[in-house]
């Protein structure tokens, strides 16, 4: 699945939680958007292929959910101090919410390998082409949606405050 | 310091896992995968094996499959056109011939968008992430950025 789908529905799960959980919300759904393209990083075997290097064993630990986890480890070690739990979480939330998605494609053999070091098992739903683009323009189309709904909701919600105030 | 220490712990169990995964994920594979095949062709004749890869070319009831290691027919009733993006599980036949078992063809076209949308996916990301947060290279860390700094600044030395 592309990574417009992947931060569109990252975005959407992060703008609902944040109504119950403020920690979603802010400069915190970034990270949980860039968390949610992290295992992607396996795909620059794509353009090492150009060159006649076939990397792909080598990079699906990015993948695979818990080469993802050391991934997002190290990213939040770029966070200031006392905050890198908190980032690490977030970009494991992200971490998540791919694999969600990614676990409804179609494959022709195998699929993901969800409990690898544990388990060489694949899973997939078979539901979804990978180059599908009307899920993609789905989640982006709700993805604004829920964004300018929020954005009238929170407009909304100052006016009413200001004016409570003034009377 | 303890930094630094985290992030070799955190590489050293990355490169052990995934050197293990190379070293392991061939015999845990549903079908041998085109390496394999290209490695030792005869031993895999008469099997199913999995091959990706784009067409180079299409005939009646097959069509030329453009793989990593080589040139493969592939015989099947599916229609493909040039350029588009195969993945097959197909019996192995003498000659760099595979009749198809199960195939997934995607075409050039909504291939190459999914390339598209990701990069505008992957600029729109990258804007918003550095509208929020800034590089201190002192410190190399990510720190918040400070919401209408300047026009704080600003404000304080005209009420001082």
């Amino acid at each position: 699945m592309d990574w417009m789908a992947h931060i569109a529905f990252a975005f959407i799960l992060c703008a609902l939680l944040a109504l119950r959980w403020p920690v979603f919300g802010g400069r915190n759904t970034v990270l949980v958007m860039i968390g949610a393209i992290l295992p992607d990083i396996f795909k620059l075997y794509l353009p090492l292929q150009l060159f006649h290097i076939y990397a792909q064993d080598s990079l699906m630990l990015f993948h695979i959910p818990i080469g993802t986890l050391l991934v997002c480890g190290l990213c939040a070690l770029l966070f200031e101090e006392g905050t890198r739990v908190r980032v690490f979480l977030l970009f494991t939330f992200g971490m998540v919410t791919h694999y969600a998605l990614d676990v409804l494609l179609i494959h022709v053999s195998g699929g993901l390998m969800l409990l690898y070091p544990l388990s060489w098992d694949t899973w997939a739903l078979q539901l979804v082409r990978p180059d599908n683009w009307l899920g993609t323009t789905i989640l982006v189309a709700a993805a604004v949606l829920v964004w300018l709904v929020l954005k009238i909701w929170s407009n909304r919600r100052v006016e009413r405050a200001v004016s409570t105030n003034h009377s | 310091m303890r930094r630094g220490v985290i992030a070799v712990a955190l590489i050293c169990a990355f490169v052990v896992l995934a050197v293990y995964y190379q070293a392991n994920i061939t015999q845990h594979l549903d079908y041998p995968s085109e390496r394999e095949v290209s490695a030792n062709y005869a031993q895999y004749v008469g099997q199913n094996v999995t091959i990706s890869g784009g067409v180079v070319a299409t005939g009646v009831g097959s069509f030329q499959l453009k793989g990593m290691y080589g040139t493969y027919t592939i015989l099947s009733s599916q229609a493909v056109q040039r350029g588009d993006s195969v993945t097959l599980v197909g019996t192995l036949l003498p000659g760099n011939e595979l009749r198809a078992v199960k195939l997934f063809a995607s075409p050039q076209l909504w291939g190459e968008l999914v390339y598209v949308r990701s990069f505008i996916a992957l600029i729109f990301l990258a804007v918003l992430f550095f509208v929020s947060w800034r590089f201190d290279w002192r410190a190399f860390v990510f720190r918040p950025r400070e919401k209408g700094r300047k026009h704080d600044q600003i404000s304080e030395q005209k009420v001082e």
